[in-house]
């Protein structure tokens, strides 16, 4: 079906973008704000419309202009939704809006909101071209768009070098991500001979895939995993997300939780009939997703800035979604994705509210007892906080039941993993909590906190209701069977029917008493420790009970297992030592050596001839009779036939 | 006239245009001064000139003849031309003498 | 038709002499002349171009190739059969649109300014004239003859108007260029006198079949004479090293056409002489070639990477960018023949006006180490964006033109030599680091004594100079059909030689 009004959901935060960023540029907070969001929710109601007329989960195109095609390039500028987009779609543009209505207060003091509106708007352009676009480069169109806003904001105070260079490691970080993208994107072209998502599909599950053979579809696929791994955070290219944090904080809530970073996960779901079938490449992604998933949990235990610990639980979590794709869990994952992205968005935007409620203080241990400086920002984050260690009916709950019960029915240890980075989340997760609300305020900032404007205690509200309803879209068997979710996203994929982590009738099904037995272990092992957790960490009345001598592993997590420097050492400083080098020697020394060695003989050579020429007009008469003389003799003798 | 009677009119006018030539040649490579080379490349020319005429004369062929007009009037036109940079060198350096001319040194 | 050509090619000529003539006391007076000269040039253009314009994305008879849809020709040269012979196709009408663009906006650029004079701006006219000539020309003598004529205007105009260390510079441009070009010369004198060929004549020559047996053999030695006076022009790596110079010590006019059209010529020039005349050697030639532009991508990055100096980085960010092209061109396929022609003008507009802006910078400041700059987007946010703006150009960023012409090269390649593009993709990721790592020393950050001691107010013509590239940079983006069409049957015509 096609849908003029589709390109519209992309063209608002468009038109908010220019608004703000060329035409008015107000230094008005709520002017400025006021477009941006009116920009974002735009786009939510145009999305709300076109799903209300034609269904939540029709397939609805809309093709807008051919970008550029020669031989066998076609590329059009082309979008179109599927399920899995319009959930995107919605999470996207809802979740956005709140979170621009959020950022109108939390940005009221700098000194140019219309920049950072204009940026913001640009960014859901960017996401929401990258959701909805038609072909793989469309795709990339929004894909590079989101790292260079996720680049300008959050380098977006770039008066402190700090930022600037953590905008540029995000940035350079995700385009070594990218060159996976690009190398798939030419594989679709050399060997699939379109772009189109649903075409790419179309041709995999047809018979010249078959004999096109596995290697172009493994690459194609690893291609699209490496991309994910840098944009969704993965090991081993999650090391610009922590240092992400320090855009502003809706920033960090809408891009560095909510949209940007699940696009590696969406991406994958799109195409995911093709991961399907790399069992060896699901292998990997399992690894990474849990090695990721527990790395990042276990630097998150130790650190002290409220927003690192969310970055790290952010990237922990990512690890969840990715184990659960390569568990072959395709729609445990995205369920996981949305429910994940109202809960984070919560986190962050609470960290927000205390953060701001500090005076821009992010150290946790400056915190404590802010419970009763600022009810309602505790009351959300005691929310997401339980939703995301997934207490009972919350929407971590039943997403994160979800995986699990898949990874156990993959493998027992699988699950074991899991669970173990599960119960780390809570642990981390409840130390922050504490650190936070509960005890005795540790410094004047904290005795000073206060509560924030209600344009920030609103979307913080409506994201915590968000964060315990989204989760009965998709509830177990056990406690009533909900599968709506299912239904909608196994959609997606035209011609396709699930194999492996689709529908609820499976091969290997779990019996209901080993499902409770899942549930009930699951959650009162999560519970057990976040009790254990807050009974630590909920009493501590001043910083130095915190600070006394760490062990050996709290300092190796402190450091984040010193992966930057390791990287730093294996990969930049060599990359640079020799290109700085190479370039200098090669260059220098051998190019322009060369060029002067000629240079210089053929100068040494000219001062050599220039000794005879004297400048006398005698000498060179002198010449020309000594040659006129030889000639005459040649000529002389060579008659004689002596020559 | 005893002692050039065993030569044609031709070789005698060539022998004599050959001894200007020389004498211009040596005049030129040894004398200092800037007009008396340029009064010595005259006599070469004249030198050349002779020689011209008189093979034009042998041969019977008008050109060389023609040519020499040629030759005197650039001869002319050059000696003007010379004598004014000569002036104009003077006037600038003091002296016309080759020795010290040696701007074009490389 | 004919007339509305010739009045084009010959207009910047005229004007260039007549602005030679303008009293030096008053430069104002011919700068805006010169801009009325270029504002009525751009009219030509449009008035030669305008009538072909929609049938150039029309392919030949029976859908296939065409060659020159527009072609004419005068006597010129019998001994030499050579003619005079001009024509217009996909291949060089949207650099020609580039040249008179980039033209126009520098006739903006040199008003008000004390030091650029009649002088200054009859040799830039000149200039002007000769690119386009060798743009134009259907004939290899006539070629040859603007390719080397540009080298003058250009060298008075390094050597002239440049900075501290501009002879150097000029001579070394000069050299160079001129090293290669004499290849070429003996190249075409050895095709006039040599070779049973009717003419000189483009038509002509690729009608001749020359004989290729591996590389003394006739075509290789003619390909070569060709190929050489090409490479150092682009300049493929390692024949690179005049670029550098010349761009750093070269008054911003000159860096602007220097990398907007004479770079670009070399890529011209392989499309339109060595690929149809020679395809058998350049077939051979051809994987030597793309595993220069390889390197070139890599070392240029690498080179910028640690420049000191601004103007030297992106003088090695276009020696990184001219690799990609390079590769596109011997890559052999449409797809990537089209990339690299797409690629010349997406770069001749990014790095056009990253030249630009910075030269207006330059012009308060008076200094090209980036150590020494910082904080530039407080001082002047407008002109820090446009500088990002161009930037994110630069290194392909989608919704840009660079990533069109990038991923068309990369794309086309990788069907036929995977590896070459698999190594030249390391390029997009250099680019960012090399690129963004300067726009964090530059415009961001803490500012800096220098930005702080030098306020920038932009003046209107300057803005008018600048604005222009700037749209057609955000045009071409998206708008990348437009051009990609034209470009398409002549591109084929290119590759039906090698079939």
């Amino acid at each position: 079906m096609k849908s003029e009004a589709l390109r519209w959901i992309v063209f608002f935060p468009l038109i908010g973008a220019a608004l703000n960023g060329l035409l008015i540029r107000s230094k008005n907070p709520y002017l400025s704000g006021a477009i941006g969001t009116l920009a974002a929710f735009a786009s939510f109601f145009t999305s709300l419309i076109i799903f209300s007329q034609n269904g939540f989960s029709t397939h609805i195109t809309d093709f807008l202009f051919t970008w550029f095609s020669t031989g066998n390039i076609k590329v059009d500028f082309a979008l179109e939704v599927t399920a899995v987009t319009s959930v995107m779609l919605l999470v996207i543009t809802g979740i956005g809006g709140l979170i621009h209505t959020y950022a109108v207060s939390y940005m009221s003091h700098d000194e140019s909101p219309w920049r950072f509106f204009a940026y913001l708007n640009l960014f859901l352009a960017a996401m929401l071209t990258l959701v909805l676009s038609q072909n793989l480069v469309g795709v990339f169109l929004g894909w590079e768009g989101v790292g260079l806003c996720s680049y300008l904001l959050i380098g977006y105070w770039y008066k402190e070098n700090k930022n600037t260079e953590a905008g540029m490691k995000a940035f350079v970080t995700n385009r070594i991500g990218d060159l996976g993208f690009l190398v798939a994107l030419f594989i679709a072209i050399r060997d699939f001979g379109t772009l189109n998502i649903s075409e790419i599909l179309a041709f995999v599950s047809g018979p010249q895939a078959a004999a096109l053979g596995s290697t172009s579809l493994l690459i194609f696929a690893a291609g699209i995993f490496w991309a994910s791994t840098g944009k969704s955070a993965q090991i081993p290219l999650y090391v610009w997300l922590p240092d992400a944090m320090a855009g502003p904080t809706p920033v960090s809530a809408l891009i560095h939780a909510a949209t940007m970073v699940t696009s590696g996960v969406f991406v994958s779901l799109r195409l995911w009939p093709i991961f399907e079938g790399q069992a060896q490449l699901l292998e990997v992604i399992l690894v990474i997703g849990l090695s990721t998933a527990w790395l990042a949990a276990l630097i998150a235990l130790t650190q002290r800035d409220i927003k690192k610990v969310l970055a790290y639980s952010t990237v922990s979590q990512l690890g969840f979604m990715f184990a659960a794709l390569g568990i072959g869990a395709p729609v445990a994952a995205f369920f996981h994705v949305v429910t994940h992205a109202c809960f984070k968005a919560l986190l962050f935007l609470g960290a927000g509210s205390v953060i701001h409620g500090m005076h821009e203080k992010q150290d946790l241990l400056e915190m404590g007892g802010l419970q009763k400086k600022m009810p309602l920002t505790h009351g959300t984050f005691l929310v997401g906080t339980l939703a995301i260690i997934g207490f009972p009916l919350t929407s971590g709950f039943f997403s994160k039941d979800l995986i699990l019960e898949k990874a156990f029915v993959k493998s027992p240890v699988v699950y074991f993993l899991l669970l173990g980075a599960a119960l780390l989340t809570a642990f981390y997760m409840l130390r922050a909590y504490s650190l936070a609300f509960w005890g005795k305020p540790r410094t004047k900032e904290a005795e000073h906190a206060h509560e924030s404007h209600w344009l920030m205690t609103v979307p913080l509200g409506i994201l915590a209701l968000l964060s315990v309803v989204v989760g009965f879209f998709e509830v177990p068997d056990i406690l009533g069977g909900i599968h709506k979710f299912t239904e909608w996203v196994n959609l997606s994929w035209i011609g396709w029917t699930p194999q492996l982590g689709g529908g609820t009738a499976e091969a290997h099904h779990l019996s209901h008493l080993a499902e409770w037995l899942l549930v009930l272990f699951t959650t009162g092992g999560s519970l057990g420790i976040a009790y254990l957790s807050w009974k630590k960490f909920g009493q501590i009345q001043a910083k130095s009970a915190v600070e006394s001598n760490p062990g050996f592993f709290t300092r190796l997590s402190e450091n984040k297992f010193y992966v930057d420097e390791i990287y730093g050492i294996l990969f930049l400083k060599p990359l640079a030592f020799v290109a700085r080098t190479g370039s200098k020697i090669v260059d220098h020394s051998l190019i322009n050596g060369a060029l002067h060695g000629i240079k210089d003989s053929l100068n040494l050579s000219g001062n050599v001839l220039a000794l005879f020429h004297t400048g006398g007009v005698q000498t060179y008469t002198w010449y020309l009779v000594f040659v006129a003389a030889l000639s005459i003799c040649v000529a002389i003798f060579s008659g004689w036939g002596v020559l | 006239m005893e002692l050039f009677s065993g030569l044609s009119v031709t070789q005698f006018h060539v022998g004599i245009g050959v001894l200007l030539f020389c004498i211009g040649v040596s005049g030129f490579l040894i004398r200092r001064s800037g007009l008396i080379a340029l009064m010595c490349l005259e006599l070469m020319l004249n030198g050349v000139n002779l020689c011209l005429v008189s093979f034009s004369n042998l041969h019977r062929n008008p050109e060389g003849a023609s040519l020499v007009l040629f030759i005197v009037l650039v001869a002319a036109a050059e000696a003007a031309v010379a004598l004014g940079l000569f002036v104009a060198i003077f006037r600038k350096v003091g002296t016309v003498s080759l020795d010290d001319l040696r701007s074009l040194k490389g | 038709m004919e007339n509305s050509l010739l009045l084009f090619l010959l207009w910047p000529f005229v004007t260039g002499l007549l602005l030679f003539l303008f009293p030096k006391k008053i430069p104002l007076l011919a700068q805006y002349s010169s801009l009325v000269f270029q504002i009525v040039w751009v009219l030509l253009f449009v008035w030669a171009i305008g009538p072909i314009w929609e049938e150039l994305s029309v392919a030949g008879d029976g859908g296939g190739p065409r060659a020159f849809p527009v072609y004419f020709s005068w006597d010129w040269i019998p001994f030499l059969k050579s003619r005079f012979s001009l024509g217009l196709d996909g291949l060089n009408i949207p650099l020609l649109g580039l040249n008179v663009l980039l033209s126009l906006c520098l006739g903006f650029f040199s008003l008000n300014k004390k030091n650029l004079g009649p002088g200054y701006l009859g040799l830039f006219s000149i200039l002007n004239g000769a690119s386009v000539g060798s743009l134009l020309a259907a004939d290899a003598f006539v070629f040859y003859c603007f390719w080397e004529f540009m080298l003058i205007p250009m060298y008075l105009l390094i050597g002239g108007w440049g900075s501290k260390n501009r002879v150097y510079a000029s001579l070394k441009f000069f050299a160079f260029t001129m090293a290669g070009s004499l290849f070429m010369l003996a190249a075409i004198l050895a095709l006039a006198f040599q070779f049973d060929v009717a003419s000189l004549g483009w038509h002509d020559l690729v009608a001749t079949n020359f004989e290729f047996q591996g590389w003394g053999s006739v075509q290789g030695l003619l390909f070569l004479g060709f190929m050489l006076a090409f490479v150092v022009k682009i300049p493929v790596w390692p024949f690179h090293t005049w670029l550098p110079d010349a761009h750093t010590e070269a008054p911003t006019g000159a860096s602007v056409i220097l990398a907007g059209v004479l770079l670009k010529l070399g890529v011209y020039g392989i499309a339109r002489w060595c690929l149809p005349l020679f395809p058998e050697a350049s077939a051979a030639a051809a994987p030597t070639l793309m595993a220069l532009g390889c390197v070139g991508i890599v070392m240029g990055a690498f080179a910028a990477w640690f420049q000191t100096d601004i103007k030297k980085m992106i003088a090695y960010s276009s020696v990184s960018h001219l690799g990609f092209m390079v590769l596109g061109l011997f890559a052999l396929g449409v797809e990537a023949l089209q990339g690299a022609f797409f690629q010349n003008i997406a770069h001749g507009l990014s790095t056009g006006a990253l030249f630009l802006i910075f030269g207006i910078i330059y012009e308060r400041t008076h200094s090209r180490e980036i150590s020494k700059y910082g904080g530039f987007a407080q001082e002047h946010a407008w002109l820090a964006t446009s500088f990002i703006l161009a930037s994110m150009a630069s290194i392909g960023l989608p919704g840009l033109p660079g990533f069109v012409g990038e991923f068309l090269i990369l794309a086309g390649s990788f069907k036929t030599f995977p590896v070459y593009s698999l190594v030249a993709l390391s390029g997009v990721l250099l680019g960012a680091i090399y690129m963004l790592g300067m726009l964090r020393r530059f415009a961001y950050g803490p500012v800096s004594e220098l930005v702080k001691s030098h306020p920038v107010r932009v003046t209107w013509n300057e803005w008018a100079s600048l604005v222009p590239l700037l749209l057609f940079m955000i045009y071409l983006g998206f708008g990348s059909q437009a051009i990609l069409s034209k470009v398409e049957p002549a591109a084929t015509q290119v590759l039906t030689y090698f079939r």
